[in-house]
């Protein structure tokens, strides 16, 4: 309260408690100014010259709205907030459909992609890969081949392959009640024109140069060439050809290249031409093989060619042949008969 | 009922509290009004900006910072807007920013506070000087004695330095406060000469 008392002129007109007792008078019985005025301070002709300003600063023609413009801007106000309110709930609605509908298209293409889709294995030239199908089937892919499936696989009810190339199957048996069949106990492989139903079992499929063949290892299979063409159930050791709507069936163990031996990195031939075996390598290792005289190409080969590698198949069969092997541009090998003295 | 103060007040409506923001509207209305109003002479113009700053207020209330002076608050808002009003100059042909540097403020000596002090002839003369202030001084003076800001929410709210608020206030006081200073007969010369500058001639007189 002393403090006051050095208040100056401007001191006084800087104080906002000063101006709201000069404005709004005593605030209660121990109002703070209304007590130092009646102490009779020092100051007390500044005190009223600062009163006076103020008191003269104030009194300005006042500037009041009428109480209904007041309630009328109010009410648009209000207005105008409902109205934003309402369209907020309604983009938000457009949001929440656009969203769902962006989400329903994303799902739906996702679930046609995934149903469609196909999973594919390629093996290069010289390469052999092992893959293992979902429901734990073995597919042993030999080189320059593919083999297709649906990503879906499970969704697809019947288990279904595709065969481009040569293949070892070892299909697992699902099938409990040899009576009743479920489609999704059967495994289809399809080769060319040809189809392998199969219900658990090993067998290989050769599918190259226009010709499918079937070798049966162990099993019983079914191979056909449509729903309405008649279906031939093979035995272990049997073995069907298709080529040019021919078909032929045979012995495994009477068929000049013996379908297994690739497995083990092997051709086993038996009386086989030379012309076939060139055909065999072209088809594991890609590049050609020229014959210097041609009719090389009739000669018939009995024996067992180790295929570890592209070069050791080659000069294997150069040996065999008592040839000399010179190699050309773009995987050429020019065979050419060695003469003898 | 202990009067809510402004902090619980703006909480409250920033809370999303309708009746909070009612009061708001209440209490300062005619607080903008008046202010609006000194500034443009244009009472629809004015109406159509206070109410465009509360329903901005409601809108983007989840972007407001939780403040202690509302009235500031207001005043600065709805003064952007008149500003923003004059310069788009769409609705409102006649006015131009220039408008915008008026401040209409009228010294009435027939107010109850005059009256109540028996201090007609002393506040005639102050009144004559008032009326002479420039429109920013009479906007210092209306901002600070009767919407009570601070020197601090003036310089923001006129865009302007604290130093500035001070020496506006200053100048006007530093005239006035001779006013107060002289004896009743110079009041009584000075009035018969009034509408020469009094702010100059006071101290003129003096020497």
């Amino acid at each position: 309260m002393q403090k006051f008392d050095d208040y100056s002129f401007d001191d006084f007109l800087e104080d906002i408690s000063f101006i709201r007792f000069v404005k709004n008078g005593p605030q209660g019985n121990d109002d703070v100014w209304q007590q130092w005025v009646v102490s009779n301070p020092p100051n007390l002709d500044t005190y009223s010259q600062a009163r006076r300003y103020i008191l003269t600063a104030i009194s300005i023609t006042p500037v009041k709205d009428t109480e209904e413009n007041r309630s009328a801007v109010w009410a648009k106000i209000n207005s105008r907030i409902a109205r934003q309110a309402k369209i907020a709930v309604m983009t938000k609605r457009i949001k929440i459909w656009s969203y769902s509908a962006a989400a329903a298209l994303l799902l739906f293409a996702c679930g046609y992609w995934y149903v469609t889709s196909q999973i594919i294995i390629q093996t290069g030239f010289g390469e052999q890969r092992s893959v293992t199908l979902p429901d734990n089937s073995i597919v042993k892919l030999n080189a320059n081949s593919a083999l297709r499936y649906p990503r879906a696989w499970r969704i697809h009810g019947v288990r279904e392959v595709w065969l481009n190339g040569e293949a070892f199957f070892r299909v697992q048996h699902l099938n409990k009640q040899p009576q009743q069949v479920k489609p999704s106990e059967r495994f289809v492989v399809h080769a060319g024109v040809v189809q392998v139903q199969v219900l658990g079992t090993e067998f290989n499929v050769k599918s190259r140069r226009n010709h499918v063949t079937v070798s049966l290892t162990k099993g019983k299979i079914g191979v056909s060439t449509g729903k309405n063409n008649p279906q031939f159930i093979l035995a272990p050791g049997e073995a069907v050809r298709y080529q040019d709507k021919k078909i032929v069936r045979t012995a495994i163990n009477r068929m000049n290249n013996q379908p297994l031996a690739w497995t083990k990195n092997q051709m086993i031939v038996n009386g086989i031409t030379v012309a076939g075996i060139i055909e065999n390598y072209e088809d594991t290792y890609g590049g050609h093989i020229i014959l210097e005289n041609p009719a090389l190409g009739n000669k018939r080969i009995d024996g067992t060619i180790s295929m570890t590698s592209k070069d050791a198949t080659i000069y294997m069969l150069a040996n065999l042949l008592n040839a000399t092997v010179e190699p050309r541009n773009n995987g050429v090998y020019y065979i050419k008969l060695n003469h003898v003295k | 009922m202990e009067q809510m103060n402004d902090q619980q007040l703006w909480t409250l409506f920033l809370q999303g509290d309708q009746q909070a923001y009612h009061d708001i509207y209440a209490l300062y209305y005619q607080n903008l009004y008046s202010y609006g109003l000194r500034k443009v002479n244009e009472p629809e113009l004015v109406r159509d900006c206070i109410q465009d700053l509360f329903v901005n207020l409601w809108s983007g209330r989840k972007n407001l910072n939780s403040t202690d002076n509302i009235k500031y608050y207001l005043l600065a808002s709805l003064k952007n807007l008149l500003i923003r009003a004059a310069t788009q100059n769409t609705r409102w042909q006649g006015i131009d920013a220039d408008t915008l540097n008026q401040f209409q403020l009228e010294f009435n000596l027939e107010s109850e506070y005059i009256r109540k002090e028996n201090m007609s002839l002393q506040a005639k003369a102050l009144m004559d000087a008032l009326d002479q202030l420039t429109p920013r001084q009479k906007e210092v003076l209306y901002l600070r004695y009767f919407e009570e800001l601070s020197f601090e929410e003036i310089a923001d709210l006129l865009d302007i330095s604290v130093r500035a608020v001070y020496k506006l206030g200053y100048r006007a006081i530093d005239a006035l406060k001779l006013i107060l200073n002289l004896p009743k007969s110079d009041i009584l010369m000075l009035l018969a000469t009034y509408r020469i500058e009094i702010s100059l001639s006071a101290g003129h007189f003096l020497r």
